[in-house]
């Protein structure tokens, strides 16, 4: 079922300096895949996916995306931070910030074209958010602001998304709605989603893998009691969520 | 009204006139990145460095504009590295810059031969002396700020907005900043003659400042904050010919004047929203 792996970590060490924050990971992401990654704060989640877009660089081991290094293969990944530098009084609307998307697919000179503006569009429907499309970015809610984080991803069309904790500002349903999309986009990407909604994850991914520094499981099982516990170090109450579609 | 009359009549304030407005262009339109980028102090640091370039100048008998030139694009690649290089310690380096650059231009000016410099001229700006030879240099100036950021405005609107996610997307972020900050050197240049070097940070800042705070798009603070900063040299140009005032001062104080105007109507138009 796993095709051509379209993510290749091998014995992957990574840090800020300080001690290792990831240690041996070593972990192939199929192509169309839909893949969770789990694991306690700290655990180095964030750091994995910086390695993958060639943020950081691995102090050991090997990475390839798209069959290449991480550097050259940036432009085919999208990527939702789980946090945002800029500054939300930013003079710019929700259109403006999707539209950035397409900087690395439109020709580098002058102005956006037609077509840019019509995928950054499509983008915005995707989330459910044009009618916010002229809306300054500095008038949104948190989960809203979240949502043009994900359309702005998606208007890079990418043949890999990344997305860090995506849900944290989402109401239940939007939460819902976004899984939803995921699996949609899920037929044209491959996609590798961080989150803590471990109910969630093993409702709508296909295989988890579950991070607390090294790689402690990854199955296509559903999530057990037990490897939760080894993770998180204690117990969790599953919540279920109410029924779906 | 002395003042339109005088300028019906001089050259020297037509030119005073369009030097500040050509001035006013550069600044509106660089103005505003600097604005949303917060790097109103390092620009300060540029502006003020741009004093040792003009003093080694006058020292070698170059032209003093050619010596300002070089030294602004110079003090912009350095400092612009640097803050890049150690962002934690940026504030120390910055005013290492600025106050070294300072000294250096004022060692340099002590020991010209003839000290007759006009030193005050480029702390404070003339810009009664403004020739029209300055007003082709500045046009000049002008047009390649003007063509730069209508070729690159997407890239320098990312590199402000976002710089991680424009370097996921491919665009150079180094380069880009510090093109940016070669063009912010540019137009210090631009203002020295009308404002000084002492004070062109208000100039830079304060239009695109207040603009901000009515606009909501980087083009639509570009136009308006270009057209407060013709106003403001009109406004501020008229007020000093009278009682003869030092003009670059009065423009400044004007431009200062209107930033908190406009921040109180801000104020003021909030509070009615909300009450
Ligand atoms: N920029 C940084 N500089 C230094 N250390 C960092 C940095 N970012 C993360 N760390 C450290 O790396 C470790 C892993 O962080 P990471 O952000 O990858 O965790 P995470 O799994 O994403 O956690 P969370 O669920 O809280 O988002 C943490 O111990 C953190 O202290
Ligand atoms: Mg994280």
């Amino acid at each position: 079922m796993i095709a051509r792996p379209v993510i290749e970590l091998a014995g992957i060490y990574a840090g800020y300096g300080g001690p290792n924050v990831l240690q041996d990971v070593t972990l192939d992401v199929g192509g169309g895949e839909f893949l969770g990654l789990v694991g306690p704060n700290g655990g180095g989640k964030s750091t994995l996916l910086k390695v993958i877009l060639g943020l950081l660089r691995p102090t050991r081991g090997q990475v390839r995306v798209l069959g290449t290094a991480p550097l050259r293969a940036r432009r085919q990944v999208g990527y939702v931070p789980q946090y945002v530098e800029f500054a939300r009084d930013f003079p710019i609307s929700v259109g403006g910030v999707v539209l950035m998307g397409r900087l690395g697919q439109s020709p580098p000179l002058f102005g956006y074209r037609r077509c840019d503006r019509a995928i950054a569009m499509h983008s915005l429907r995707e989330v459910g958010l044009v009618d916010l499309c002229e809306r300054p970015i500095g008038e949104l809610s948190g989960g809203q602001f979240q949502r043009v984080l994900i359309a702005r991803a998606l208007a890079t069309e990418p043949e890999i998304l990344l997305l860090d904790e995506p849900t944290a500002n989402l109401d239940p349903r939007a939460e819902r709605d976004l899984f939803g999309l995921l699996k949609k986009l899920n037929r044209r990407m491959t996609i590798l989603v961080v989150t803590h909604d471990i109910a969630f994850v093993s409702e709508y991914v296909a295989r988890v893998a579950c991070l607390n520094r090294e790689l402690v499981c990854h199955t296509t099982e559903p999530l057990t009691a037990e490897t939760i516990e080894r993770l998180y170090g204690h117990p969790i109450r599953f919540v279920q969520h109410e029924g779906h579609g | 009204m002395e003042f339109l009359h005088a300028l019906m009549d001089f050259t020297f304030l037509q030119n005073a006139l369009l030097g500040g407005f050509l001035a006013s262009l550069g600044c509106g339109v660089i103005g505003p990145y600097v604005v949303v980028k917060r790097i109103s102090y390092l620009v300060g640091g540029i502006a003020h460095a741009v004093l040792g370039g003009v003093g080694v100048a006058y020292y070698f008998d170059w032209s003093p504009f050619g010596g300002a030139l070089a030294a602004a694009v110079l003090a912009a690649l350095l400092i612009g590295w640097v803050s890049l290089r150690w962002r934690l310690q940026e504030d120390m380096l910055i005013g290492a810059f600025w106050a070294g650059g300072m000294a250096i231009g004022i060692l340099f000016i002590s020991r010209a031969p003839g000290y007759n410099v006009d030193l005050m001229s480029y702390l404070f700006g003339n810009i009664l002396l403004i020739t029209r030879d300055d007003l082709l240099l500045m046009a000049g100036l002008d047009a390649v700020i003007l063509a730069l950021v209508m070729v690159f405005h997407r890239q320098f609107q990312a590199v402000c907005f976002d710089e991680q996610f424009a370097r996921l997307r491919g665009v150079g972020v180094t380069q880009f900043y510090l093109l940016l900050l070669c063009m912010v050197a540019l137009t210090l240049v631009l203002l020295i003659q009308v404002v000084g070097l002492i004070l062109v940070i208000a100039l830079v800042s304060l239009p695109a400042a207040v603009a901000g705070q009515w606009v909501r798009s980087l083009g639509a603070m570009m136009l308006l904050a270009t057209i407060l900063g013709a106003v403001v040299t009109l406004f501020g140009l008229g007020l000093s010919y009278g009682p003869d005032l030092p003009s670059g001062a009065t423009i400044v104080l004007v431009s200062a004047l209107a930033y908190f105007l406009s921040t109180l109507m801000m104020g003021i138009r909030k509070r009615r929203v909300q009450g």
